[in-house]
């Protein structure tokens, strides 16, 4: 045990009372059949195991630093004025992929980044004319996963709208934007692309 | 939980030897001895009960994985605390890249914590929820050092930081605490 003093060796009251809360505390629930189950993929042979998992998280990492870095490029480049939009929609109202949802308050505290929402409103905008580049298959696919995720951003947002302070909502409420901004930007990237192939 | 009823006389140290040969009812049975103390240092740290809960099963899944490694020089709890403080630290890390992502939200508000601050009530849960206001840096150095009495050299290697840094953030934690609660 370590006594962590002031300067002039004296502890002051407050770390003193924290050396005497609690250093067990027991979860609320019994983990140990989600772990016991996680055991088992565990047993796996651990090096392809550790190197498929390393694999992933660097390609991870690495599409993530390519995004990142890639819009804010594309954002950077634009100066175009913000749009802030703050309508909160209905709850688990499917949306087509075309139709922009401009909700989205992450509850009271947060609202979306202009530069992110001036992003997101002009690729959706140069949306129509970039699927129209794409094969009509293409085309079919990148709609669907659109009006899967707007779909999931309309019922997170809503239930956002009765608990805004629920965090994880708040997480997955952006991390559907996230992938909306991805997709977006893949179709931008394709489009922009297919001259070249052509060429080639 | 057959295993369960005869763990008690056995010592730890023989629980990660059968560990380290591959028994899960020896395991279990460290995870029954060790899991209040790998859950309070994670729940102190992340002050979500939910992550704690993440980081609390990805800590012991990280010791099945390295049980092998472990080659008793320190208390076995004191090992999965290092592990567990990995995790935290991990998580910390996400979270923290998370809200900067493309500025995809920004605080609307200019003092969140204001509200969350503790007011009347308990000493202890002023003090828990004073903790729990803390900057990560100087929450995660309060916790490993006064809540659990590790030495700054030890908090200072599971953080992977200096041990100046770790004077400096403690020293910025009671000063903090201080201001929070003596009010």
């Amino acid at each position: 045990m370590t006594e962590h003093g002031g300067k002039d060796g004296t502890q002051d009251r407050w770390t003193v009372q924290a050396g005497k809360l609690p250093r067990d505390i027991q979860p609320e629930r019994d983990l140990w059949p989600e772990i016991e189950a996680r055991l088992s993929i565990a047993e796996e042979p651990r090096v392809a195991s550790g190197g498929w998992r390393l694999g992933g998280a660097i390609a991870a990492a690495v599409a993530l630093v390519a995004i990142t870095s890639t819009v804010t490029v594309w954002v950077v480049d634009r100066q175009e004025p913000a749009i802030i939009s703050q309508a909160p929609a209905p709850a688990g109202i499917a949306r087509p992929a075309r139709a922009l949802p401009s909700e989205a308050t992450f509850g009271p505290g947060y609202a979306l980044g202009p530069k992110f929402e001036r992003a997101r409103q002009q690729l959706s905008r140069d949306l129509d004319e970039q699927l129209e580049s794409l094969s009509p298959q293409t085309r079919e696919v990148v709609k669907k996963n659109l009006a899967h995720i707007r779909q999931a951003m309309a019922e997170i947002n809503g239930s956002l709208a009765d608990d805004p302070g629920n965090v994880l909502l708040q997480q997955l409420l952006m991390a559907a934007y996230q992938d909306e901004m991805a997709m977006l930007m893949e179709v931008n990237r394709m489009a922009q692309s297919l001259p070249t192939r052509k060429e080639i | 939980m057959t295993a369960e009823t005869s763990v008690p006389e056995v010592s730890e140290a023989l629980l990660v030897r059968r560990a380290s040969s591959g028994d899960v009812a020896a395991f279990e049975a460290l995870y029954r001895r060790n899991s209040g103390k790998v859950y309070a240092v994670c729940l102190r740290m992340t002050g979500d009960r939910q992550k704690a809960e993440d980081c609390t099963q990805e800590a012991f899944v990280q010791a099945w994985r390295r049980i092998g490694t472990f080659q008793g020089r320190s208390a076995f709890s004191t090992w999965l605390h290092r592990i567990a403080v990995n995790q935290v630290l991990s998580m910390q890390r996400k979270d923290a890249r998370r809200p900067g992502f493309l500025e995809i939200v920004e605080e609307r508000t200019e003092e969140p914590d204001k509200a969350r601050r503790p007011r009347d009530g308990g000493l202890q849960m002023d003090l828990e929820g004073a903790i729990r206001s803390l900057p990560d840096g100087a929450r995660n150095v309060f916790v490993l050092l006064a809540v659990h009495g590790y030495s700054h050299e030890e908090a200072a290697n599971m953080l992977g930081v200096a041990v100046g840094t770790c004077k400096a953030q403690l020293h910025r934690a009671r000063r903090l605490l201080a201001q929070r609660l003596d009010q």
